[in-house]
């Protein structure tokens, strides 16, 4: 009786390895495509966001800052005095 | 205070921003702008200052702080209004308000120009990788606008004078006395705690003198004028001196500053005449419940009636109504002053008091409430 039981249990555990296996494979892993107001839920590491955002690559690399940043035009300072 | 080259103005630092509430939602939300690899494509609809305008995006999170905000002095800068519309007439109203867009609307604050940037009349640039400050910077902040008198004054900048005692000896900062409730707030949230009398009128603050002191001397120092004050001259003088009178020391002072638009570069400049040290006490134009003072520290303040002539005919034709000679809080508080070290360094002392030899012919009207007929005897 005792070695039955545990041919049944194991047979059920297997069944049941193999359900999970097949519900799995129906969801998706994509995540949804962001928009302007989208919030992330929940707190993102540094690098998580950092990969995904052209505006954080940019604006978190110095080098590229430096390189592509337009040179701001000298103005010739015309003020006199204390203002 | 040095300009940031153009990379550094706009360098996020990420780890730092993203621990931030703020570093929760992407860049977009609040700049506009689209997600791109290319630089040009990317910056298409850019808001660099979502925090100003209509497109204010600070409000949806802060509706309260900003509500007020919005009609503050650092907001508005109606105090600059409250003197142009007393000096001038309405017709006149137009002509000022161009001046005004170009020489003095720049010195108006956003959000972002106390928590998350220099002001931009100082060039703008990240303080801190596009972290979100709650105190701004003393600094980079405060005094990068409030620079030339207070900023001197307080720490020390003017040669020979010493910085403010709440500086030097507290290491205090700006926000200290000046609160986020107050910068964010100029109408009359101080009456919470300072009570006016019954029937008083209401606080309209439309210059920063008007209505309660906020901040106070006495929120700090209540034992002063109290019973068991064991300073006699507090007890002696009471309200009739601003504390001022007695605890700063000598502050700038500012002569004929003229505005115009270049013909060379098309660029706002302006030209100030003198910048001087000195040290008056004169008459306050304008007793109130909360500044009863008959005496209070002058400053020259750097207008003349020719001072936007660029932009019209006698744009001041009112010159007269306002003293050119302005009640003021200098920032370099001292115990001991030159002033307070004697009775008679102050009574009978003819050169420390704005008479009326001191002050130009032509401002002698403009300045009647202020100038002292008479010094106090000597004792």
């Amino acid at each position: 009786m005792r070695r039955y039981l545990a041919v049944a249990c194991s047979l059920m555990v297997l069944y049941l390895a193999a359900c999970r296996s097949e519900a799995a494979e129906g969801f998706t892993t994509e995540a949804p495509s962001p928009t302007a107001k989208t919030l992330p839920s929940a707190e993102p590491t540094a690098n998580a966001i950092a990969e995904g955002d052209y505006c954080l690559g940019c604006h978190t690399d110095k080098e590229q800052l430096i390189s592509t940043a337009k040179q701001e035009e000298e103005v010739e300072e015309e003020s006199k005095g204390v203002g | 205070m040095a300009p940031l080259e153009p990379w550094e103005k706009v360098l996020v630092v990420q780890e730092d921003f993203l621990g931030d509430v703020h570093g929760q939602t992407q860049c977009i939300f609040c700049h506009g702008g689209v997600q791109d690899p290319d630089k040009e494509t990317a910056h298409t609809g850019l808001v660099a200052d979502p925090d100003s305008g209509e497109t204010n995006i600070c409000q949806n999170c802060h509706a309260d702080t900003d509500h007020t905000f919005e009609a503050s002095l650092h907001a508005t800068q109606g105090g600059y209004w409250t003197a142009l519309d007393a000096r001038s007439a309405p017709e006149d109203h137009a002509a000022l308000e161009t001046m005004f867009g170009n020489h003095c609307a720049s010195c108006h604050t956003t959000c972002g120009d106390c928590h998350i940037s220099q002001p931009s009349s100082v060039g703008g640039g990240l303080i801190d990788g596009h972290v979100f400050e709650k105190t701004p910077s003393m600094t980079r902040n405060c005094t990068a606008c409030h620079g030339s008198r207070v900023g001197n004054e307080y720490l020390g900048k003017n040669e020979g004078y010493a910085s403010d005692v709440h500086f030097r000896a507290g290491r205090m900062k700006c926000s200290d006395c000046h609160t986020g409730d107050a910068m964010h707030d100029s109408s009359g949230v101080c009456t919470e705690c300072h009570t006016t009398p019954e029937g008083g009128q209401p606080i309209s603050k439309m210059d920063r003198y008007d209505g309660t002191q906020a901040p106070a001397c006495e929120s700090c120092h209540p034992q002063v004028g109290a019973d068991g004050d064991e300073v006699l001259q507090h007890t002696l003088h009471g309200d009739k001196l601003s504390c001022q009178v007695c605890h700063s020391l000598s502050y700038s002072s500012c002569d004929g500053c003229h505005v115009a638009v270049s013909e060379k570069t098309g660029n706002p400049f302006f030209e100030t005449q003198a910048t001087y040290m000195t040290f008056f006490i004169g008459r306050n134009p304008d007793p109130s419940y909360h500044r009863p003072y008959e005496y209070v520290p002058v400053r020259h303040i750097p207008v003349d009636t020719q001072s936007y002539a660029y932009y019209g005919e006698d744009l001041l034709p009112n010159f007269d109504a306002l003293p050119t000679w302005a009640y003021a809080t200098p920032h370099n508080i001292q115990r001991i002053t030159p002033q307070n070290e004697s009775c008679n360094n102050c009574h009978g002392n003819t050169e420390i008091f704005l008479t009326s030899d001191k002050v130009k012919p032509e401002e002698v009207t403009a300045n009647r409430d202020v100038i002292v007929p008479q010094v106090p005897a000597a004792r």
